[in-house]
């Protein structure tokens, strides 16, 4: 183990070479050394940092409690919603955290269907991620009907007044799309931990533990027959869950785009909106997964090559993003409609022109150092890159949302969006939220998914004994042996 | 579960040889058969008169509202939310009351299958480009296929100078004098302008043939030298060539599709483009080897786990398409903004009840519900399966009414622009004729830049690991 979380041992499993393909688990690991490593994690006790992280989190979560007591207290006047901006902050976060909340199902769904082994590091932390942040999400439409207690009119619930929401209203659509996006995703991951609480079952020592991670592991005794079941079960999820990848997104897309307001109205919307939560939920994994791995000693199952990859992907995806804004810019005048080209225009050199270039350079500018490898594989450069695209995706929602609604199509009806500081409190406390779940997860559920991680370790082996009678050799790399994905299925 | 056995590639037929002229000859006749169709049918409606019809397009622009005196006009004209004698109306002011065969009908025919197999060949190239960025491995048997028909790039090059001397038949705003009529036209010059529009084409084909002829060289050097070092540099111009290949097929779709209305604008237009492209290049590669293994080439190098993952790739992008499509006419739907919505009524019959058979005398209201139906729900289910995807004659059928339904969709996207006064099925012969004219010549490149070189990319490093790919 390295002192510090920015340093890695070299060489790592980042070379290329067309012959063989990297081991993806590093450091001549055998099954029971991956079970030690993760289980140990929920097993000993947590350690001080773990309570000063846990200590600050909670504390932000009280101030997302009191900020979100005084506005149902009080009313949502206390936000720095008014005419023309009714949409401020409260959905700004709420794009803002549906969209990081894509990463993980995206991450063990679609890459579970397309056979991308390096997954199995980092899926079970991602989709955790993902819950969580689909939990914040959920919080501010709730907050922001204004009667917070009526929230549950939400849903079409036959009731006795007759009240109905309007089916005709993406807002409502949203409703279904997130929550069956939740649900989804929770039954995946929960599906996906089962395993893995059996193995915490079976080592507990406290009867409490074994109890609880029994209950969980709902009788798993890993029987072959179980296992067939298992995976059947589990492709079909991931069948299902990818759809809904890509929906949910889109719906949230529709909440501007079906308007006709110039900046909001725009075909490419749905696909430009699924590869920006793709984009955040990918930089948040970074962000989560860089010092993770550190503090729970996973440098060599969360490897090198996993992180390059997933900066590989937020290259790519941050560049679908400037091919939308690209694209978005040249219709809006190609078009010929003037208010559509203002719209454009006001975004990039308006009242919100900062917020405008704050995107471009976090969202468009910052990722293209990953074309150098030395920047993909540099911890300290990919954790600032990471935060950088956090900020510049909060950054694209607030320049859809605030500078398409303050400035419209009759000047008289303009304004200035200013949050107040409840504004700032309830989001700054929604990270509260989230990391409180997040250190929770980490303490008390396994972090890796070691099942999936000893199945390529064993594909690994194979690939590599193949090779060995082929005569072909592993370049000298360590004493890890190449992984080819091919024909060593488990 | 066993691992497979290993694939001693060599013990395949990998050369064309005597076939490759087979090929080349087969696909001359179907482009001779093509072109006989069309002078047929041009000499069998041919009398209508239309000679005199557009001496003078530019004249006939103008006339376009008065012209239309047979009750349709007020589709034409409303399509695009302006006055008369733009966009389709001015097309339709060309060809009156008469046969209207003539060469408005004939250049829209040509753009329409010119843009099919175009759009074939940049997946091709999208999929080598893909090949290289992903560092895959699976798909190393059939890469030097796909670099095969990504080669006819050239060909369809070379097949836009008819556009390139006639397109004033077919885009408005090429007509001399036209943006002076109309403001949108004036203000979208810088782009839609003769100039920049032949130095887009001339550019963008240039670059994409450089860009074949590099990644077929080097694999082509590969096989005879082996050296890892051309995967490197194949793979370090992947990024670079995968960007401008983004940015140059959306402006392509722009400028060959969107443009025949030129003042409607869509900003997904290029991706949907792209997306059906691809899901036509995938149903063409699958057709191709499964042509060439029934001639018992690669017989083994390419097994039921390649042609499973075609399939996928096939399905994900057909309803890549329809997630596009749909995002594209649910919001133009939902917004009902006139200037976007002209574009749907031209497909849609105007203002017609959008009840299939009712009211639908020319047939496209049907037309585009039938579309949809078999752009979606129809391979949806076909191709659905893995058993289906994992067998080679069950996929072939997928794969045929794959690349059918993605010529009704060019279909779709071209003619209304021309004849949607007119019964869908009314001269469809002519269009057919021109798919086995440019189809015919598309196959015969297919076959020469093939029978070049081995079918496969013989000491590629990954080809061990494609070979041996297992699909579970």
């Amino acid at each position: 183990m390295t002192t510090s979380w920015t340093e890695e041992p070299l060489p790592h499993n980042t070379y290329e070479d067309p012959t063989h393909r990297p081991p993806l688990v590093t450091g001549g690991h055998t099954n029971h050394s991956i079970t030690e490593r993760v289980c140990s994690i929920v097993e000993n006790p947590p350690t001080k940092a773990w309570y000063v992280a846990f200590a600050i989190s909670f504390s932000v979560l009280g101030l997302l409690g009191l900020m979100i007591g005084y506005l149902v207290i009080t009313g949502t006047g206390v936000w720095g919603v008014n005419n023309p901006v009714g949409w401020g902050y409260a959905i700004i976060n709420f794009v803002f955290w549906v969209g990081i909340g894509h990463a993980g199902t995206l991450i063990s769904a679609i890459l579970f269907l397309c056979r991308q082994k390096w997954r199995t590091g980092i899926n079970r932390a991602a989709e955790a991620m993902t819950i969580f942040a689909v939990i914040c999400a959920g919080t501010f439409p709730g907050i922001h009907v204004g009667r917070a207690w009526f929230a549950y009119w939400m849903f079409p619930l036959p009731n006795q007044m007759e009240m109905w929401p309007n089916f005709r209203s993406p807002l409502l659509w949203d409703v279904f799309a997130v929550s069956t996006y939740f649900t989804i995703s929770l039954l995946f991951w929960y599906m996906g931990m089962i395993p893995d609480l059996a193995t915490l079952r079976d080592r507990a020592k406290h009867p409490l533990r074994r109890f609880a991670y029994g209950l969980l592991s709902i009788g798993w005794s890993g029987s072959n027959r179980q296992w067939h079941v298992y995976e059947r079960a589990y492709l079909i999820l991931a069948a299902l869950a990818t759809p809904l990848v890509l929906s949910v997104h889109s719906v949230v897309s529709f909440d501007f785009a079906v308007a006709q307001l110039p900046g909001w109205h725009t075909t490419i919307l749905p696909p430009y909106f699924v590869a920006g939560a793709i984009f955040s939920g990918f930089a948040m994994v970074v962000t989560l997964l860089v010092p993770c791995r550190h503090y729970f000693n996973l440098k060599d199952i969360i490897t090198m090559r996993h992180l390059e990859n997933m900066n590989k992907v937020i290259m790519l995806t941050g560049m679908i993003v400037g091919y939308a804004y690209a694209t978005e810019f040249f219709i809006a005048w190609y078009g010929g409609n003037k208010t559509e080209t203002f719209a454009f225009i006001n975004r990039a050199f308006g009242p919100y022109g900062w917020s405008y270039w704050i995107m471009v350079s976090c969202n468009v500018i910052s990722p293209q150092i990953f074309w150098f490898k030395k920047a993909r594989t540099n911890l300290v450069i990919m954790f600032i890159v990471s935060i950088f695209v956090n900020i510049g995706m909060w950054f694209e929602r607030f320049v859809i949302v605030i500078s398409s609604l303050a400035n419209d199509f009759l000047p008289s009806s303009w304004g200035y969006y200013r949050p107040t500081m409840i504004d700032v409190g309830t989001f700054v406390g929604s990270f509260g939220l989230f990391f409180t779940l997040f250190l929770l997860f980490c303490r008390f559920l396994p972090f890796i998914a070691m099942a999936e991680v000893k199945a390529t370790m064993s594909e690994q082996r194979h690939a590599a004994h193949r090779d060995g009678h082929d005569g072909t050799g592993a370049p000298a790399h360590g004493s890890d042996q190449s992984a080819k994905p091919a024909g060593a299925a488990v | 579960m066993a691992g497979k056995q290993v694939i001693d590639v060599t013990t395949n037929r990998r050369h064309l040889e005597g076939l490759g002229t087979t090929g080349i000859g087969v696909g001359l006749v179907i482009c001779v058969v093509g072109i006989i169709l069309a002078l047929i049918m041009n000499s069998v409606a041919g009398d209508g008169g239309h000679s005199e019809d557009h001496g003078d397009h530019s004249a006939a622009t103008h006339e376009a509202g008065e012209t239309h005196t047979d009750g349709h006009d007020k589709d034409a004209g409303h399509t695009d939310g302006h006055d008369g004698g733009e966009g389709a109306g001015g097309h339709g002011g060309g060809h009156g009351g008469h046969g209207y065969i003539d060469q408005y009908h004939w250049l829209h025919s040509y753009l329409m299958n010119f843009c099919y197999f175009t759009g074939i060949a940049l997946a091709a190239l999208f999929f080598v480009l893909l090949h290289h960025l992903a560092k895959a491995g699976w798909s190393t048997v059939v890469r030097r296929l796909a670099e095969g028909v990504a080669a006819n790039i050239i060909l369809m090059g070379l097949l836009s100078i008819p556009l390139l001397l006639w397109g004033d038949h077919v885009w408005l705003w090429l007509v001399e004098g036209a943006a002076e009529h109309d403001a949108l036209l004036k203000s979208k010059e810088p782009f839609l302008n003769k100039t920049a529009w032949v130095v887009f084409t001339v550019a963008v084909f240039g670059i994409w043939s450089a860009l074949v002829l590099v990644y077929r060289h080097f694999s082509i050097r590969q096989d005879v030298d082996g050296d890892v070092k051309h995967t490197h540099v194949l793979q370090k111009i992947a990024p670079p060539a995968m960007i401008f290949f983004a940015l140059s097929i959306t402006f392509f779709a722009f400028y060959y599709l969107m443009s025949l209305d030129a003042h409607w604008f869509s900003t997904i237009f290029g991706v949907l483009f792209f997306g059906g492209s691809l899901m036509a290049f995938m149903a063409f590669l699958t057709i191709l080897c499964v042509i060439l293994q029934k001639q018992g080439l690669l017989s083994t190098a390419i097994t039921n786990d390649h042609y499973h993952d075609m399939g996928k790739l096939m399905f994900a992008f057909m309803v890549f398409w329809t997630y596009c499509a749909f995002s594209q006419y649910m919001l133009i739907w939902y917004g009902n903004i006139p200037e976007e919505t002209g574009w749907f009524l031209l497909r849609q019959g105007g203002e017609q009840s959008i009840i299939p058979f009712t009211s639908d005398p020319t047939g496209w209201i049907t037309f585009s519900l039938l579309f949809f139906v078999g752009h979606f729900f129809v391979p949806f289910f076909c191709i659905l399966s893995r058993h289906v995807k994992r067998s080679k004659t069950a996929l072939s059928v997928g794969a045929g009414w794959i690349l059918f339904i993605h010529w009704v969709d060019m279909y779709y996207l071209v003619m209304p622009h021309v004849r949607s006064e007119h019964a869908i099925t009314e001269q469809i012969l002519i269009d057919v004729a021109f798919f086995l004219g440019i189809g015919g010549l598309f196959v015969a490149g297919t076959v020469f830049w093939l029978r070049q070189a081995s079918l496969i990319a013989e000491k590629d490093p990954r080809l061990t690991e494609s070979l041996a790919f297992e699909n579970v």
